[in-house]
């Protein structure tokens, strides 16, 4: 191949890749705005207000992310898609980041030219029951009917689950998450199975959460984090930095009230490595942890005890602590 | 009778459920209903069963029987118009005084359908009859079977999954009206469970005043010595062994009274009975009461897996106290220390029926073995191997290990069986006794004497090594209906060295356990979880699966 042909061959790869966008951060700068892919509306994560602003886990990260770019966690465009459209709105460059309850898997990483940076919440699939059936365990679900949102690995997930286990159950599936509520809710089907962190949210959602319980099994292994485009590693490790410097901060006890005295000039020295590599200020986590706080301040406020979603950290706590998060030391 | 609609009894189920939110939580432990109301709610209580497609899963999963019951039985219902349904939800919510966790029944819904009932029409309650059955149903399985299935949790544990009869379940609550007594007759009625039944009561009580103080990690403390720590070391032994509750003399001086109550903490606890306070007696002493409670909640648990009838004379053997017991109509005829095997190797548990003795066994090397240890010892030294007592076995040949070529053998090509004479030095000592099952565990002698010394005695490839071998043959030939072995014929076998086999008329059974909490006359025995398999069935209980 002449040199000029493989240069046409390039630039034809490029145009025809999904769109070139090796500069996101610099397209983020120019914008003084980010976009940020989020659900239609799951409690906990990434949901608006009574006043129309985007509330949650997911959302948060957004803001982290916005702090440590523009110096400001509200300069975030939140667009909500659906679970079909979401990577596709990544690879189309109609986001810079997707911090939507996403399963990080093999086939999404490899298949869909795109990067999953880091997991931010070790979630796993999971059965609400009314508390009045008394089960303790999935195993105890023989015969019953289950309520399950069509479109992801859940169904598949438990049917094989129960097939293994010799059970025979059925399932009623649906598309919208709030019709399989719905059906839940009206005895329709016997159990209702999601990831835990999705039944936390609909549980809540229901009339009477209290009469309703979230078994403790977990039958398949659902990492949850951010997504962005494969092209463009300086992005990636951004994203990354950004979420690992979350759970180093908490490790480091480092929150959102100490950036107004000396924890700023630890958090200073944590993040000086992409200052200069990404071209950050160098006061970049001050404002992150300033504006949305440590990851441990960040899921209580959102998932934890003392809001409706009423989650504890189990896995998700520091690997100090008993649980599985562990992230690269800074600096 | 007209098939009811879907839809209508799904709305009674989301109405039902709904009431359980706004109902006032009034102290409700009966419903009463005139006898025209109650027939119709029985008509309702058969139709649904009969015709309704979409029962609550607890009541749909037991149909045939629910239908069988109330469809044959025409007096009273079971629970409503009764007081035995308060009964059984205060039982469900005091689950813990089985060992079971209150969160796992619906004590707290039922009660509020109790109060709900009040207000409610002829099928809804037809439906709070039901859901009562359920539940029962459920805590006396849960009683009598336990509520995993053994090998769900573990594969080391071989226990025949079982299930109770509900049809004679909701028979029997029929015919007694206390309820309490029902549900005692579902709980294991051996006399294990039943005092460790007892014993939790007692750690329950003792937790509610604040169980026990810690003892100050330190240095050794020994008879006579005087420590600032003694008077934490009493306070802690006042609560369960017995100390004093003051000093009669100096606090700070380690008495002969305290010693007493420390000698009595260490028997209780697998230690070594010394009366010297070192890490091991510490770390023991310092293990919080819902530690403990919870180690009788697990022991409670499997006992609830072993099979319902012991035996009227059999031996059981728990691997985590180190320790065989021969009973016989209830009472403890023999107990003595065993070697169980080692946590990598660990001895299964499972139930089975001792069927033979063989006395002056040949130790068959297991291949593996064979192939690692003995074949280098072998090509190195065959003298010393011939000297052990070990000769080699192909077909029908028996070959001197000396004259065999072992150059030409590799562990992948061993044309032999390796088998070690009877003899003094034989592995399995002087008698072994087969219960033939698929884990070729069994129990034998052992030239290794000194491992019977030490307190933890895990050292065993998974064969469970006896401390007093030919007292115990003595017995179960006894037991086992074979004549004519008098103390002296067993000694003159041994003697000859002769492998004789004797079978026994009766198999004797055989109850190998894994038991971290038991009673015994001085107090609740406690031992370290060896295996691990505490760990595994608390994870279970979590909702965890542990790698193992």
């Amino acid at each position: 191949m002449h040199r000029g042909q493989l240069a046409a061959a390039l630039l034809a790869f490029l145009a025809s890749s999904s769109v070139g966008f090796a500069g996101t951060l610099d397209d983020v700068r120019a914008r003084d705005k980010l976009i940020c892919g989020v659900s239609e509306g799951l409690g906990g994560f990434s949901k608006q207000d009574g006043a129309g602003v985007w509330q949650g886990f997911d959302v948060d990260f957004c803001r982290a992310v916005a702090a440590a770019v523009l110096g400001d966690a509200g300069k975030v465009e939140y667009l909500p898609l659906s679970a079909e459209a979401r990577f596709a709105a990544l690879s189309d460059g109609k986001i810079d980041l997707l911090s939507r309850n996403s399963t990080w898997t093999m086939s999404r990483d490899l298949d869909l030219g795109l990067d999953f940076p880091g997991t931010s919440y070790f979630d796993g699939q999971g059965f609400m029951i009314p508390a009045i059936f008394g089960a303790i365990s999935p195993l105890e679900l023989d015969g019953a009917s289950i309520c399950v949102v069509s479109g992801t690995t859940t169904e598949a997930n438990a049917a094989a689950y129960f097939e293994k286990a010799g059970l025979k159950v059925s399932f009623l599936s649906f598309e919208e998450r709030d019709a399989a509520r719905a059906a839940y809710a009206e005895a329709r089907c016997d159990a209702y199975t999601a990831d835990r962190s999705a039944l936390a949210a609909e549980r809540a959602a229901l009339p009477t959460p209290d009469e309703h319980v979230i078994l403790k099994d977990v039958i398949s292994k659902e990492p949850l984090g951010p997504v962005v485009r494969d092209s463009d590693p300086q992005w990636t490790s951004l994203i990354r930095w950004t979420l690992y410097a979350l759970i180093d901060a908490e490790e480091q006890e480092l929150d959102a009230a100490s950036m107004a005295g000396a924890g700023a000039d630890t958090a200073k020295a944590m993040g000086a490595p992409a200052v200069k590599a990404l071209g950050l200020a160098d006061d970049w986590l001050v404002k992150v942890l300033a504006g949305v706080g440590n990851y441990g301040e960040v899921f209580e406020r959102n998932l934890g005890e003392e809001t409706p979603m009423q989650l504890s950290r189990g896995v998700n706590a520091l690997w100090t602590q008993g649980g599985i998060l562990y992230a690269p030391p800074m600096p | 009778m007209r098939r009811p609609c879907p839809d209508l009894i799904r709305n009674l189920v989301v109405a039902l459920l709904a009431l359980l939110f706004v109902m006032p939580a009034v102290a409700q432990d009966r419903v009463d209903l005139s006898p025209r109301d109650l027939a119709v709610v029985r008509i309702n209580i058969i139709d649904l069963l009969a015709n309704e497609p979409r029962l609550p899963l607890p009541i749909k999963q037991r149909r045939d029987v629910l239908r069988t019951y109330y469809e044959e039985q025409s007096g009273d219902l079971l629970w409503l118009n009764s007081a035995r349904a308060g009964v059984m939800v205060s039982r469900l919510t005091n689950a813990t005084d089985d060992g079971l966790n209150p969160d796992d029944y619906p004590g707290q819904q039922l009660a509020s359908l109790l109060v709900a009932a009040g207000e409610t029409d002829k099928r809804s309650l037809a439906i709070i009859e039901l859901y009562f059955s359920a539940a029962f149903l459920e805590y006396a399985s849960d009683l009598k079977v336990g509520r995993f299935l053994p090998n769900k949790i573990d594969p080391n544990f071989f226990l025949t999954p079982r299930t109770i009869d509900e049809a004679a379940a909701l028979a029997g609550v029929a015919k007694v009206a206390d309820v309490e007594t029902v549900l005692h007759a579902w709980e294991p009625q051996n006399a294990e469970y039943q005092a460790l039944r007892k014993a939790l009561d007692d750690y329950h009580a003792l937790a509610v005043l604040g169980g026990w103080g810690t003892v100050p990690l330190g240095d050794t403390l020994k008879p006579g010595m005087t420590d600032p720590r003694i008077p934490a070391l009493r306070a802690r032994l006042a609560v369960t062994d017995g100390a004093a509750a003051t000093a009669p003399g100096e606090p700070e001086f380690y008495d002969e009274v305290l010693v007493e109550a420390v000698k009595h903490f260490q028997a209780r606890h697998g230690l070594d009975v010394d009366g010297v306070v070192g890490p091991a007696s510490l770390v023991a002493m310092n293990v919080p009461i819902e530690d403990r409670i919870e180690s009788i909640d697990f022991a409670m648990e499997r006992w609830r897996w072993m099979p319902d009838d012991l035996g009227r004379q059999y031996i059981i053997v728990n691997i985590a106290g180190f320790e065989l017991r021969r009973i016989a109509d209830g009472e403890i005829k023999e107990k003595m220390a065993v070697v169980v095997g080692k946590p990598y190797s660990r001895t299964p548990v499972f139930s089975d029926a001792i069927r033979y003795l063989e006395f002056n066994p040949y130790w068959n090397v297991p291949a593996g073995l064979a192939a690692k240890e003995e074949l280098p010892k072998l090509k190195s030294n065959p003298a010393a191997v011939a000297a052990a007592g070990f000769e080699a076995v192909r077909g029908k040949d028996i070959y001197d290990v000396r004259q065999v070529d072992w150059a030409q053998v590799t562990p992948s090509r061993f044309p032999f069986q390796l088998r070690q004479k009877p003899g003094t030095n034989n592995a399995l000592g002087r008698v072994k006794f087969m219960f033939p099952n698929a884990h070729d565990v069994y129990l034998h002698d052992t030239p290794s004497r000194s491992l019977f010394g030490r307190a933890e005695r895990a050292f065993s490839h998974g064969c469970i090594r006896l401390s007093r071998p030919l007292e115990l043959a003595d017995q179960v030939l006894a037991a086992g209906g074979v004549d004519g072995w008098s103390n002296q014929r067993i000694d003159s076998v041994v003697a000859s060295l002769k492998n004789t086999v004797v079978n026994l008329k009766t198999p004797l059974p055989v109850h190998i356990t894994y038991l971290t909490a038991w009673v015994e006359a001085d107090g609740v025995h406690f031992s370290s979880d060896i295996y691990g398999h505490d760990e595994k069935l608390l994870a279970a209980l979590d909702g965890k699966s542990l790698a193992w």
